[in-house]
């Protein structure tokens, strides 16, 4: 050993990198023996035996070096196909690294390689290297999977009791008519495309049919004869004989595989048809032109396996998604095809088809909605087609139903899979079959619902003609609800099914006789939780409901129009706050009383063009329609600059028609005056006209926005104008009440027409004018007993201080003496039943907590009682 | 009442397998093994068929062939027609979708899918 120039820190490093190469080479080693063929494995072995050679050379570590370069010599045999890996020769390396291995740790320990004999080793690694056979070829190396042990058999996809026997059967049947018309193919390579078609056919069917049952090596086989085949059928190659062998050794290896199956477990033994897959489908990459030489052989074949049937949730949303999918593709097609010609009835039908496999998939999934829209617009299309309509003029509207259809769907979808449970929920109470006699009435509710969308369209087709007649229906018909609304509404119902639950738990905490203070602060939590949500559940719906009050004005330039042509004057319709939104139940029915505002306006508000230029005014009459918000209500207002209504002329036509006296004339003010307007049976025009009746409409006005808890107000100034002013509520079912008690009985007073609460001194009230009054804050109020107004017996007690609640009505006030003030409450209108009628004073009723019926006032009604009252005594 | 399907396929297997499958969902099955059989049965059903499960791949008259000549009739051009396509052939799935199929389905169709299909397509 020539160790002259021997250097510690030299060899430490040595040391260092030869144990790291020696922890590299072990692992390799374990796993080639278990991946023989695995050359990159040898490749990571041999480089780091390799460096350790040539360090240790470097070094003048003879005996490691010597061993080393032995090493890296069976390992190069290894990796050149020299060697084939065998346990002998992992034996062999493995003693090779444990004697490196001691060796350096010699080195380590004393700077000596140590005494380790290495040529007993060198020998043995001698005899492995040259007892290889030289005549071994890389050709000659045998596949692994024989090495491989056998894999055990797999079981078959069975459905049914004689599923199986038929496959066999038949496939049976298939094969020997493929001997027969491939050995007729082969006679006649030209042969008649039915031949050809016939044995693709055979093949495809067998492909099919073992796929059902996953079959694997059947169906992959014939799959690629399959494929070889169709480029026959597409003329991309002639059936020459080279094919015919290759198909007649598909054939043998396909009744093999026949055999190969147990009827009895239903299961089938696995085998290698890597070969003829490879030479099937290199024949047709060849594009039919036969080698000289032996086909490549690929390790392994790419066989279909099918994987496991899902029937779960996910599985139902892929068919309802594939097969809406195939649907809108078809509606695209059939729509640019009717473009071009929209005269193809096939494109018609596909049409019909698409969107009643829509309405009925949809129907399956519970996608209600969905399903009314789709069977809506088949509706459409059938009504269409069975009337011969040209359908050149409906592809617009067609193009947008399918695109808001697909929208509708493509949520859906994107919901059923981010809420699987939900989906499972629905699967497990799906309802039963509907009954034969459901299509009759369905069959009349499409019809009803395509008329509806006929006459929808029928307006913006032809705006010129537009009528308020059919602005009606169209406003009755639909309402478009932004979806973020409805998504909003189903999660506050969840959180109401969360709500019941939590009060079922309560509920049967307290069966259990739990501790009830615990109970009674859980109970206050899902208390004010429920009245969070049902408070949100309220605002949502009405949100839902309101629609623009434009959907109303629009019919009004129209009208002014046709009036101010009949009537002989020039009139100017201005609007303004078209956007404000209404309860749509308000929309629909207000349209009449604006009507009659506007009637009034024109007919007896505005003057004449040459009264206007003699008062010094413009010729054009100009009418206001106004909406806005104004704390809970919405207020629309019909303005005119006409001539105003005259309180004194209404004085004397009120007298003249027997709805007063000449001494309530008297004792009225010019507000009260101009009020009789609304009076049944009152007209002022001196000329009676056929526009405007007899004077009917005010009252009818009056009446119908008392039904729907609204008022009116007018305004007026002569020589200047009228102002006519609805007020409605934002909210139909649900008020703001104050609760007073009066003669023992409850009541309640809608909080909007309480200005305030407040109790007066006895001594301050005095008689004016037959009537109760007093000053407060240096206004005078007039004061009138609940009781009194209601038919209920009095207060007799002297009380020093009266409770009042003053009401404020139109902008005038009254104070009204109750025998107790209460709490202020939130209550749900309910309507009076048929059997009370008309109860003055009261306009509808509601129910309290306990169960007690509290019947509600009519602040207008309370105020009319009041003063007629008093005139009265 | 049942719905009533025809089964049209030159396969035995796959006629016995699907006629199996709808029969155990409570439905009324006929079977034709080409499209010529397919038609004659269709036109002398004495109960109506209400939808049809059709191969393409067919000896005599192929499935295109059997769509074509039935949607060529008004009484039948409403009747649910679900396609057995062999799988990726675009060219053939753009055919039977314009001359009037409902429904493509790629083969090997799994028989539980193949249900669900059928059921969404009747809307039951």
């Amino acid at each position: 050993m020539s160790q002259d120039f021997f250097d510690p820190e030299i060899f430490a490093d040595f040391v260092i990198e030869a144990k790291e190469h020696l922890e590299t080479i072990e692992p390799s080693l374990l796993e080639l023996e278990k991946s023989p063929d695995n050359l990159g494995l040898l490749d990571a072995i041999f480089r780091p035996m390799h460096s350790l050679k040539g360090a240790s050379g470097f070094l003048g570590l003879n005996k490691i070096n010597g061993l080393a370069h032995k090493g890296e010599n069976i390992l190069d045999d290894l990796r050149k196909g020299k060697l084939r890996v065998t346990s002998e020769i992992m034996d062999v390396i493995l003693a090779t690294t444990d004697a490196l291995r001691e060796m350096i740790d010699s080195l380590e320990a004393s700077g000596l390689e140590g005494d380790l004999d290495t040529v007993p080793l060198i020998v043995r690694i001698d005899a492995v290297q040259s007892g290889a056979p030289a005549s071994a070829t890389p050709e000659m190396v045998p596949a692994p999977a024989e090495e491989a042990p056998a894999v055990e058999p797999y079981t078959l996809a069975v459905t049914g009791g004689d599923h199986l026997k038929d496959f066999l059967e038949e496939a049976g049947e298939i094969l020997a008519n493929l001997s027969e018309s491939l050995v007729a193919l082969e006679k006649d390579p030209q042969a008649s495309r039915d031949l050809i078609n016939d044995v693709f056919r055979y093949f495809h069917n067998i492909k099919g049919n073992s796929g059902i049952l996953g079959y694997r090596e059947m169906n992959a086989l014939t799959h690629e004869a399959e494929t070889l085949l169709n480029q026959v059928r597409n003329g991309a190659m002639p059936a020459s004989h080279e094919m015919v062998d290759l198909l007649l050794a598909s054939v043998d290896i396909l009744d093999t595989l026949l055999r190969n199956v147990d009827q009895a477990t239903e299961t089938v033994k696995p085998m290698d048809i890597s070969e003829i897959v490879s030479q099937l489908r290199a024949f047709g990459d060849k594009g039919g032109q036969s080698g000289d030489g032996a086909l490549p052989v690929q390790a392994k074949a790419e066989i279909l396996s099918e994987p496991e049937p899902d029937f779960g949730d996910d599985e139902e949303i892929q068919i309802f998604e594939q097969t809406v999918s195939q649907q809108f593709d078809t509606l695209t097609l059939a729509l640019e095809g009717l473009a071009e010609d929209s005269d193809q009835k096939e494109l018609v039908d596909a049409l019909h088809r698409s969107m009643v496999s829509i309405q009925n998939s949809a129907s399956y999934m519970g996608l209600d909605e969905i399903k009314v829209y789709a069977e809506r617009t088949a509706g459409l299309v059938d009504q269409a087609r069975g009337a011969g309509l040209d359908f050149g003029d409906l592809l617009d509207i067609l193009r947008q139903e399918t695109a808001i259809m697909k929208d509708m769907v493509d949520k859906e979808i994107k919901k059923l899979k981010g809420d699987k449970v939900a989906m499972a929920d629905k699967v497990s109470i799906e309802p039963p079959v509907k009954p034969n006699e459901a299509p009759a009435p369905s069959v009349e509710k499409k019809l009803e619902r395509t008329e509806s969308l006929l006459i929808a369209e029928g307006p913006s087709a032809k705006p010129g003609t537009s009528s308020p007649a059919q602005a009606k229906p169209q406003a009755s018909s639909t309402i478009r609800v932004d979806h973020a609304k409805l998504d909003h509404l189903m999660n506050l119902i969840g959180e109401l099914i969360i709500n019941r639950n939590r009060f079922a738990m309560l509920a049967r905490a307290l069966d259990e006789g739990q501790n009830v203070a615990s109970v009674a602060q859980h109970l206050t939590e899902t208390t004010y939780s429920m009245a969070r949500i049902s408070d949100d559940l309220q605002d949502t719906i009405m949100k839902v409901r309101m629609v623009p009050v434009q959907s109303v004005f629009s019919r009004f330039p129209r009208l002014v129009r046709d009036l101010s042509r009949k009537s002989g004057k020039q009139v100017e319709l201005i609007t303004e706050g078209e956007e404000t939104e209404l309860d749509k139940s308000v929309v629909e029915v207000i349209g009449d009383p604006l009507v009659h505002l506007i009637r009034n306006s024109v007919d007896h508000g505005l003057e004449s063009a040459e009264d206007r230029r003699a008062a010094g005014k413009s010729e054009a009459g100009r009418v206001w329609l106004k909406a806005f918000h104004k704390g809970n209500s919405v207020h629309i207002v019909v303005e005119d600059d006409g001539k105003g209504v005259d309180p004194e002329l209404m004085r004397l036509k009120g007298v003249e028609k027997g709805l007063i006296s000449e001494e309530e004339a008297r004792n009225m003010d010019d507000q009260e005056a101009v009020e009789l307007i609304f009076a049944p049976g009152f007209s002022t025009a001196q000329k009676i006209t056929d526009i405007s009746g007899r004077g009917v409409g005010m009252d009818v006005v009056r009446s119908n926005i008392k039904e729907l808890k609204g008022s009116v107000a007018v305004q007026s100034t002569v020589g200047k104008g009228t102002i006519f002013t609805l007020s409605l509520p934002l909210t139909l079912a649900i008020i703001d009440a104050l609760m007073v008690k009066v003669s023992g009985a409850i009541y309640a007073i809608p909080l909007d027409a309480v200005s305030e609460t407040t109790k007066i001194k006895a001594s301050k009230i005095s008689e004016v004018n037959r009537r109760k009054a007093t000053t407060l804050r240096g206004q005078v109020l007039g004061i009138v007993e609940l009781s009194e107004l209601l038919g209920l017996p009095g207060n007799n007690d002297h009380r020093e201080v009266l409770p009042t609640v003053i009401l404020t009505v139109n902008d005038r006030r009254l104070g009204l003496v109750v025998d107790t003030l209460l709490e202020r409450q939130d209550v749900v209108i309910k309507s009076l039943g048929n059997y009370l009628g008309n109860l003055h004073g009261i306009s509808g009723a509601t129910i309290m907590g306990d169960g007690s019926v509290i019947l509600i006032l009519d602040p207008h009604e309370i105020y009319k009682l009041a003063t007629s009252k008093v005139g009265s005594l | 009442m049942a719905k009533h399907i025809l089964i049209v396929d030159d396969s035995k297997t796959v006629r016995n397998l699907v006629a199996f499958i709808m029969k155990k969902e409570g439905m009324k099955v006929t079977t034709a093994e080409d499209g010529l059989d397919g038609l004659e049965k269709l036109y002398s059903a004495k109960d109506r068929i209400d939808l049809v499960i059709c191969d393409v791949n067919m000896p005599r008259m192929d499935g295109f062939t059997f769509i074509r000549t039935v949607r060529e009739q008004d009484v039948y051009r409403d009747l649910p027609i679900v396609v057995l396509s062999t799988e990726g052939q675009e060219k053939d799935i753009q055919a039977g979708l314009n001359l009037g199929a409902n429904l493509y389905l790629v083969k090997p169709a799994q028989p539980g899918k193949m249900v669900k299909n059928v059921k969404m397509l009747l809307g039951s």
